[in-house]
């Protein structure tokens, strides 16, 4: 859902982000519905997966919000797993603020809230400074794909008949063999770590019987910490558009 | 609502937030070293490996090989379109036909 491309058709800055924004509408769209989709499956209710997508509105998190809620965890643990994954927006945001035209504190508090990968790689894409009439329209645009989605996921999920519903599930580990493999796509040496965390995160649990949040948070550390220690050095300018989530 | 979802969406949102917010009200963050810029970089791959396992393993143990299929069957397709909504419906064909 990356690297999208923005044309120029007008010189109003609003038009170009809803333009620019549509494309990513279109991909957040379907995975949204799986969003809505599982969480109906998983009874939570229309406000809490509304609530979701509307105010957190950071696309992998939530899926593994609703993994960690599936599996009993605590509300510790979601949190601080969901701000660990979240945790790369400090790069992105870093990269636009330097681009930015956004002055005031409310536009920059503002702008900042929609900052997602595919926001950022798209606003990355356009020529010269970013205006802030134009990111503000990219964010709505991307958000509002975002929050549609997932209602009408979360409606389709109550007309699915029930011999599929069982198969649901899947759904949520469908996505992020998916998602893992996109990324794979785009570098090699995400095998290792990839492969690192699993098997972190498979002892813990099982042979060690560690809170299912905490072994998720512990392999994820530990399989980034060999991640950044074994990147070629080709890599070192490598773009932080370029992860997708 | 439930107190505990509520409580979730809420304080995910204010450290999401937080992480988005802060870099364009402090400059030093585009200085990092490249090490922990690296080791933000790589985070969700790792995420996503232990996202899969064990759970992948686990939590179909009533029928171990229709997880593993549809996943397979969503990776698959994932080489093949960057559409997520596609490897998505994969997983559930796959999974449907094996249950």
């Amino acid at each position: 859902m990356s690297r999208l491309k923005t044309k120029t058709v007008s010189n109003n800055p609003i038009q170009r982000g809803v333009t620019a924004g549509f494309p990513i509408f279109i991909g957040y769209f379907p995975a949204a519905m799986a969003f809505g989709l599982i969480a109906n499956s998983i009874d939570l209710t229309l406000y809490e997966s509304m609530l979701f997508s509307m105010v957190l509105f950071a696309g992998a998190s939530q899926f593994f919000a609703l993994n960690l809620i599936a599996s009993g965890a605590a509300v510790y643990e979601i949190v601080i797993g969901i701000i660990l994954v979240n945790l790369r927006h400090l790069l992105m945001s870093a990269s636009l603020s330097r681009r930015t035209t956004a002055a005031s504190i409310g536009a920059r508090l503002m702008i900042a809230f929609g900052n997602t990968d595919e926001v950022f790689a798209t606003a990355s894409s356009s020529e010269g400074p970013i205006e802030t009439p134009y990111l503000a329209a990219l964010e709505i645009t991307a958000w509002t794909g975002w929050v549609s989605g997932t209602l009408a996921g979360f409606i389709g999920g109550s007309f699915l008949p029930s011999g599929l519903q069982q198969s649901i599930g899947i759904t949520l580990y469908g996505m992020f063999a998916a998602l893992l493999v996109h990324n794979v796509q785009k570098e090699y040496w995400y095998i290792p770590v990839a492969a690192a965390a699993a098997g972190l995160n498979t002892i813990l649990v099982r042979v060690i019987h560690l809170q299912p949040g905490w072994a998720f948070a512990l392999s994820m550390i530990l399989a980034s910490l060999l991640g950044a220690a074994i990147l070629p050095k080709v890599s070192e300018t490598f773009r932080e558009a370029e992860i997708e989530l | 609502m439930s107190f505990d979802i509520a409580a979730i969406v809420l304080f995910s949102t204010a450290g999401t937030y937080f992480s988005r917010v802060i870099p364009f009200f402090a400059g030093f963050l585009d200085r990092l070293p490249v090490f922990f810029k690296r080791f933000l970089q790589v985070m969700p791959v790792a995420a996503l490996g232990a996202l899969l396992f064990p759970g992948l393993l686990t939590d179909f143990s009533h029928a171990p090989a229709a997880g593993m299929v549809g996943a397979a069957a969503a990776a698959v397709t994932a080489l093949f379109t960057k559409n997520l909504i596609f490897p998505v419906l994969a997983s559930i064909a796959a999974a449907y036909l094996m249950l």
